[in-house]
């Protein structure tokens, strides 16, 4: 593409399970739907091969097909998103589909050395999908979130050694549970960095089981960002009523409203959390405890952690791992109004970015087919800024 | 923190307020009424709708809202300044809101002015003025709660499709010719109903109702375009406070019904 066939979408709709649609240097004004299970939709050049949806167009690649890889590419400027692998349109049910859950859900998804930006919800969006590798990409200046895996549920994603800045949310969780994990990636000047969380607006509530490890979440305070309702505007690593989450050595620093919190979300409250290793610097609080309507630990610990301020004080004896918790304060102190907005269509372009290192002399990197891979939590240590 | 919305200020509050039961306006009979799901382009075009009103920036519009067990009505003709949050409009209403002839509103208040309140103090021999502040009371207040659909009904963020095709209740309606404009009539959730222009997605109307189905809301968006809204001078503003029991007492007074032909 484009010499055997004058589109990309044409080039996707004629390939067979197994191929490789290699995609060389150019603009591209596309939608492209993908139905067709394992193929692998690569970009000769990853900062060259450029999908434009100019504002007017809504998904740039939109996978609804098992085992399909995205890679080596750049999207932006579509009204809804850069990549999206939606496993509810696949279901069958109609309403009484549980999407995510069981067989309605697409399986065996891959994004790799992927940049998105300035699209108009998400750059990269996993939905009721599971077995899925998001890695080595970039997402910057979307409205919602630069990575989002929503209402899945056991998911079994791994997201690596990404790059989300200037977001309004870095990576959002919505009822993605089970075998989640955000690993070695950076979280930088978004609004908030990370968020797995509970919603009533998505099936699957409650989130449950996502894994934060050593990933560098600094920053989250750019007030040239889209905008995120009150209350988020400078947090790290936000916990919304989310349930037997680990948060493990992370490096969480200059985030002004807190470096690490637990607070409640819909009538979901925070339970059994873990929050462990972690170093926190220059946060507005580093650790924060903030549930609703209740002032118990409701299972939820501290243990470990590098930092110098919490709610409430001394939150590693109050709520440690290993001991009885104690009642805690109410009444957390406020957080700070946020900016104003930014209008993610003005936003700047982000720099070129690493491309496939072997390019094309590797051979198909293959579809999802055999992702996620097995992660070695114990093995990632916290990374230096 | 208490949904969605309060991390991405999204459209989904209105689905908690409003819905879809009969209304006011000029509605052909529909030309084409096929009960189904959303398909991908009719999400998007619902999802797009608050973003493309922002965009606008502002409109002029026409409201109204009836109770059906009380048959209380509030008709509003105004405009609305989207960026800002900031809105105007005459009001005519039966029932509670009667003694309301004008509101300015914002986030943060409401100026209302009502013409007996003007008259009462007039005739105590109190320094006059035409509005009075007060806080907004989208609970309490039908009046209030129409204010707050007109204000939300533009986004600086796009909702999301996915979650709209999924939301029980979504569905297209019929095609249809709203002030001869083709629309097409699209459900989100059980209590939304919104008018789209064809030709360019563009919201025309906006119908709802609340959980119980008995207030209905009809809002026709007329004109698209930057609004600059200016309040009353703040000479002419007294707060609720200020006046005490002459305002309680001006909301007791209820001015006699206007002719039902000039509304």
């Amino acid at each position: 593409m484009p010499s055997d066939a004058p589109t990309v979408a044409e080039a996707v709709a004629k390939a067979q399970p197994g191929d490789v649609v290699v995609i060389g240097p150019g603009t591209y004004h596309e939608a492209v739907k993908v139905v067709v299970d394992g193929i692998t939709i690569r970009g000769e050049n990853r900062n060259t091969v450029v999908f434009d949806g100019k504002d007017t167009l809504a998904t740039g690649i939109s996978v609804e097909a098992n085992g399909v890889a995205v890679e080596n590419l750049t999207l932006h400027n579509y009204t809804q998103n850069g990549v999206l692998f939606n496993g509810a349109a696949t279901a069958e049910g109609g309403a009484d589909v549980v999407y995510g859950a069981g067989d309605a859900v697409l399986s065996g998804y891959r994004a790799s050395y992927v940049t998105t930006y300035n699209n108009g919800l998400y750059g990269i969006y996993a939905f009721a999908a599971r077995n899925g590798l998001i890695e080595h990409s970039y997402a910057s200046g979307h409205p919602d979130s630069g990575i989002y895996v929503g209402q899945c549920q056991p998911c079994n994603v791994v997201l690596r050694d990404v790059t989300a800045e200037r977001n309004a949310i870095g990576y959002y969780g919505t009822n993605a549970s089970g075998g989640v994990y955000v690993i070695e990636s950076v979280f930088r000047g978004n609004r908030l960095g990370i968020t797995p969380n509970s919603q009533k607006m998505e099936k699957l509530a409650p989130q449950i089981e996502t894994v934060v490890a050593g990933n560098l979440v600094v920053d989250n305070d750019d007030p040239n960002t889209p905008a995120i309702g009150s209350g988020f505007f400078g947090g790290g690593i936000a916990i919304g009523g989310g349930t037997r989450n680990t948060v493990v050595r992370n490096r969480v620093e200059g985030n002004p409203m807190a470096g690490i919190l637990l607070v409640s979300l819909n009538e979901f409250q925070p339970r059994d959390n873990r929050i462990a290793g972690n170093v926190l610097n220059d946060n507005g609080l580093d650790l924060l405890y903030s549930p609703t309507g209740t002032i118990e630990a409701l299972g939820n610990c501290f243990v470990g952690n590098d930092f110098s301020s919490s709610w409430p004080e001394s939150i590693e004896q109050v709520m440690a791992c290993d001991g009885t918790p104690t009642p805690l304060a109410a009444n957390p102190p406020p957080s700070a109004p946020a900016p104003p907005g930014a209008d993610y269509r003005t936003l700047p372009p982000p720099p070129d970015q690493l491309p496939m290192p072997t390019g094309l002399s590797l051979t198909a990197r293959g579809g999802a087919g055999t992702v996620p891979p097995t992660v070695d939590i114990a093995a990632i240590k916290v990374p230096n800024r | 923190m208490s949904s969605r919305r309060d991390f991405l200020t999204t459209m989904l509050p209105l689905a908690a307020l409003v819905a879809c039961q009969g209304g006011g306006g000029s509605t052909s009979a529909p030309t084409t009424t096929v009960a189904a799901g959303l398909t991908d382009e009719q999400a998007a075009a619902m999802a797009n709708v608050l973003f493309d009103n922002y965009d606008a920036k502002g409109a002029t519009f026409a409201a109204v809202a009836a109770s059906t067990v009380t048959s209380d009505r509030i008709d509003l003709s105004g405009e609305i300044d989207w960026v800002n949050h900031r809105g105007h409009a005459l009001v005519q209403a039966t029932g509670p809101e009667m003694g309301v002839a004008e509101v300015f509103w914002q986030d943060a208040g409401v100026l209302e002015r009502r013409p007996q309140l003007t008259a009462l103090l007039t005739s105590l021999g109190r320094p006059v003025t035409n509005f009075v502040a007060r806080e907004p009371d989208p609970v309490g207040r039908d009046l209030d709660r129409v204010l707050a659909l007109v204000t939300g009904l533009a986004s600086q963020r796009r909702d999301n499709p996915l979650l709209i095709q999924q939301t029980e209740g979504s569905q297209f309606l019929r095609t249809d010719t709203l002030r001869e404009i083709a629309v097409q009539v699209l459900r989100y959730g059980q209590r939304n109903q919104s008018w789209l222009a064809v030709d360019d997605g563009r919201l025309l109307r906006f119908e709802g109702n609340n959980e119980t189905g008995n207030r209905p809301v009809v809002i026709d968006i007329i004109h698209r375009a930057a609004r600059e809204i200016a309040g009353p001078l703040t000479t002419d503003v007294a707060t609720v406070e200020q006046l005490g029991e002459i305002y309680d007492a001006a909301v007791a007074v209820q001015p006699q019904p206007q002719d039902s032909s000039t509304t």
